[in-house]
């Protein structure tokens, strides 16, 4: 053994200890798409990706459309440039068998659109107790009645609902607390393929040619539609004070009560451009006050590339927090709600921003995952540009992991490693969670750019649980905007019930809990929209419930 | 007229991958020799200019110095880098080629090479050439562990390349060697921002405010920092000191508002924040409102015309840039402004 080489390794290899075996990692979430039956692809334009349009989408919705107590899935497809006029793909409905897999049940079900489609969100709009749905595309969106025998039938435009913008998020919530579900639609660019040249200022990124992002087109304006009660909207944007007057590029929408003050506030989230935060003032009024309370810019002054977000209370005060995702370059923002007064930025504290600089992030979530009692986090990421792969960087590539971030309590969050279902790498869009398989814990579905869903099953929580769902009787009937604050074993919980969510998506409606331990819910409080307060003591934990207004259990 | 011999063709960027990564390379360990006292004075200088990023006065130093028979090698290198900062590839790499004909195993040469790999990786995209310029980028700091500005640019390297360990690694190499360098203790402090490592930028902000009181830069991100700890009444403080410093600084004064409103000072918040927005920092939607609450305020609506120009939404940027000339046809900003957004390709204009 002549080579010095060697004869180092030799001694390395003489004196090292012999290093412990690493522990194999819990595989807390698992890919059961294929098992599932989710034989599904979504297409957005060509591989290439030379115009914004081709990036963007979409968004898939968690919804029990048929009340047999199972989550289907809703997933949104594009199109192509090419083909618009002739498209031969479409929006898909999936059916829920119970016994963990799904039946496509597009056509039987009345849906299939065809438009080059964004996002959906799902909530019973004429509270006649079924689910129905409205879609966000390139193009007129899409208004769908629920009929009750497992079929939709199309009412955009006697509804008033049909914006034809490019419209991106949407969610619905009861603004003026009547007893229904108001809707607002952000809108993206006006966008015209024709007009959009590749070659100008803002189409490079790393000095790689890619799409021109927005800030070459002209934003468009937002919209709130108010439900009159009689299968009508009116479309009550400047009334309202909701008039997005930069016209911003909006994404993400999310109604959300971020002072407790009883009147749903709205957040939207503007890539690009400073988010906006409407402070409900009640009397049918919002007031614009992101740059006030902190989440128009993040705290370095900068107004980000923003594209999903949530609401969630991940420190357990009773007051929502929020999360934003970001482009790569920058950080996926965690604002932390200090009293309804003031969000502060405090991604770098909870450990947060580096781990999401390679990134670009989309559909985001909240989740207990672990059942331990406080909020975790989801982030979906893909990159917007497929020819970021030439630059061979080290992790920003077009396909990314997902990502979940542990809450570990303090304040901060690790990043759950070693999950091979989170590893893989994708271009993901939409994200949404809910308990698809009714074992109480949630799970994940992930929409992929030009590619087939992810359904991820929860195996990796332990604890207790608890979920609920809420049926208004003066209420909207889907108890959207209602409070539920539980409380086990000294632990107080906050979840606020949604309709519209992450990116361009809607979650499980039901309000989830992780109880830990415990195996009792001491304290159920839920304050409705309509300002009643339902409280109920001593309930078991593990058990899917449903509350009618009134406090009578199901 | 240049001092050197056209001797071979540049063809790039269609030169091969091989032969790129060649000239890029450094290979040997040399030491560089020992300078000829008296003799170092233009390429000292054009270092200098370098590190101050005036590439054209840099250039002129290195051929002063080439003409004088100061180091060449150390002269060449130094030329391959100013002409990189003057966006000259192909005389940058001549110059290289130079350097490397007379001596492949200096740092300088390595170090040269790194830059200009890394030029050429950004042109080309070919993932070898950042690679190579990491190489190359290491080799320099290896051969002369003192020099601080290989390690600082190994970190901006490392950095690029989304290896953040080990750009904080180089990082600290760059201030052992140089405590005072600002450049470094900025990147390295905002890496440990990032890395939810606050007790470590604070110390590294605080380091810099002893060697510099009025570094805003400094002081802001302190601020930020002591926000983020729950230490309001420090970061008001830091933040007051900064505003008085330069009034112009908009983070300082969006922080500074936004604590201010925190605390339940109103006025002073929404005095603040406006102070923020009127530095053409805010959001359209304000800078509209203020300027319709202006009409005649020919400045507020130059300062609509900056933002909607910075968000690309063009046709209200030439409308609020021709409102606010109408009200003072002197006023400069606007008519320049004016102009560029007329030189921007129509199709730019257009395609919204």
């Amino acid at each position: 053994m002549k080579s010095p080489l060697l004869w180092a390794l030799c001694l390395w290899s003489c004196k090292a200890p012999v290093p412990e075996p690493a522990p194999a990692p819990v595989q807390v979430f698992v890919d059961v798409s294929r098992q599932a039956g989710l034989d599904w692809q979504h297409h957005s334009g060509g591989p290439e990706k030379w115009h914004i349009l081709e990036a963007k989408g979409g968004g898939a919705a968690l919804l029990d459309y048929d009340g047999d107590g199972y989550l289907d899935i809703y997933l949104v497809n594009g199109s192509s440039l090419e083909r618009r006029d002739d498209p031969p793909w479409r929006d898909a409905l999936f059916r829920n068998n119970g016994k963990g897999g799904f039946a496509e049940v597009t056509v039987q079900a009345g849906l299939g659109d065809t438009s080059w489609g964004m996002g959906c969100v799902a909530a019973d709009y004429d509270n006649d107790g079924d689910t129905d749905l409205y879609l966000t595309n390139s193009g007129p969106n899409k208004l769908y009645r629920n009929e009750g025998k497992g079929g939709f039938s199309e009412v955009s435009v006697s509804a008033g609902v049909g914006d034809p913008a490019w419209s991106t998020g949407a969610a619905f919530g009861d603004y003026d607390r009547d007893g229904d579900l108001d809707l607002y639609v952000a809108n993206y660019v006006d966008f015209d393929p024709h007009l959009q040249r590749r070659n100008r200022p803002f189409c490079q990124w790393h000095s790689v040619e890619v799409f021109c992002g927005p800030r070459s087109l002209r934003g468009a304006a937002d919209h709130l539609y108010r439900n009159e009660g009689d299968g009508r909207f009116s479309e009550v944007t400047a009334v309202a004070g909701v008039e997005d007057r930069g016209q911003y590029y909006g994404f993400a929408v999310l109604f959300g009560d971020y002072d407790v003050d009883g009147w749903p506030d709205l957040f939207i989230a503007n890539d690009s451009t400073p988010n906006l935060l409407y402070h409900n003032e009640g009397a049918g009024r919002f007031r614009e006050v992101a740059l006030q309370a902190g989440v128009a810019y993040n705290i370095e002054g900068k107004g980000q590339a923003c594209m999903g977000a949530a609401f969630g209370d991940y420190d357990n005060d009773g007051y929502l927090d929020l999360v934003v995702t970001n482009f790569a370059d920058d950080y996926n923002t965690l604002y932390r709600n200090l009293e309804g007064r003031f969000f502060l930025d405090v991604t770098m504290k909870a450990k947060l921003a580096d781990k999401s600089l390679p990134y670009v992030g989309w559909g985001t979530c909240f989740l207990d995952y672990d059942h331990d009692g406080d909020l975790d986090l989801f982030i979906a990421n893909g990159h917007a540009y497929p020819q970021i792969d030439r630059l061979r960087l080290n992790e920003e590539t077009y396909r990314q992991p997902a990502q979940l971030f542990a809450n570990l309590g303090d304040g901060t969050f690790g990043e759950v490693k070693g999950v091979a279902a989170l590893r893989e790498r994708r271009v993901s869009r939409g994200a949404c969670y809910g308990d698809y398989d009714e074992d109480g814990d949630l799970d994940l579905l992930l929409l992929n750019l030009d590619h087939y869903p992810t359904l991820l099953r929860n195996e990796g929580a332990a604890g207790h649980w608890f979920m609920l769902r809420l049926v208004g009787r003066r209420s909207n009937r889907d108890g959207v905007g209602a409070r539920v604050s539980l409380s086990a074993g000294g632990r107080r919980q906050v979840r606020e019930v949604i309709a519209g969510s992450s990116f361009l998506g809607g979650q499980d409606p039901r309000v989830h809990f992780g109880l830990g331990p415990y195996a009792r819910v001491d304290s159920l409080e839920v304050r409705w929209p309509s300002g009643a307060v339902d409280r109920l003591y001593g309930l078991e934990a593990d058990r899917h419930l449903v509350l009618e207004e009134g406090a009578s259990l199901r | 007229m240049s001092p050197l011999p056209r001797r071979r063709r540049w063809r790039h960027p269609a030169a091969p991958l091989a032969v790129v990564l060649l000239w890029c390379g450094c290979r040997g360990s040399g030491e560089a020799p020992p300078p000829s006292p008296g003799l170092e004075l233009h390429n000292r200088l054009g270092e200098q200019r370098l590190g101050e990023q005036r590439y054209a006065l840099a250039r002129e130093a290195f051929e002063k110095g080439l003409a004088r028979s100061e180091d060449s090698v150390r002269a060449y290198t130094g030329l391959t880098r100013a002409y990189l900062g003057m966006g000259e590839e192909s005389l940058a790499g001549k110059m290289l080629r130079q350097a490397s004909r007379l001596d492949t195993g200096r740092a300088e040469v390595c170090y040269a090479g790194a830059e200009y790999c890394l030029s050429q990786y950004l042109k080309t995209h070919q993932g070898p050439l950042l690679e190579e310029a990491l190489r190359q980028a290491r080799r320099a700091a290896q051969i002369s562990p003192g020099e601080k500005v290989y390690h600082y640019g190994l970190g901006n390297l490392y950095t690029h390349w989304g290896d953040l360990d080990s750009a904080e690694a180089a990082y600290c190499r760059a201030l052992a060697v140089d405590p005072g360098l600002k450049a470094a203790g900025q990147r390295l402090a905002s890496l440990y921002k990032y890395q939810g490592r606050p007790a470590e930028a604070e110390a590294l902000y605080r380091r810099q405010l002893e060697g510099d009181p009025e570094d805003l830069e400094a002081l802001c991100q302190l601020a930020i920092l002591c926000r983020g700890e729950g230490r309001l009444d420090e970061a008001r403080a830091l933040l007051e000191q900064a505003v008085r410093l330069d009034t112009t600084s908009a983070l300082a004064w969006l922080n500074l508002g936004q604590l201010y409103l925190a605390e339940g000072r109103i006025q002073e918040g929404e005095e603040a924040l406006a102070r923020f927005q009127a530095l053409g920092k805010g959001d359209a939607a304000g800078l509209l409102s203020q300027a319709e609450a202006q009409p005649r305020d020919p400045r507020a609506w130059l300062r609509l015309a900056e933002v909607y120009g910075r968000d690309g939404h063009y046709t209200g940027a030439e409308e609020a840039y021709a409102r606010a000339l109408v009200l003072d046809p002197g006023l400069e900003a606007a008519s320049a402004g004016l102009e560029k957004l007329k030189a921007l390709p129509a199709q730019s204009r257009d395609g919204r």
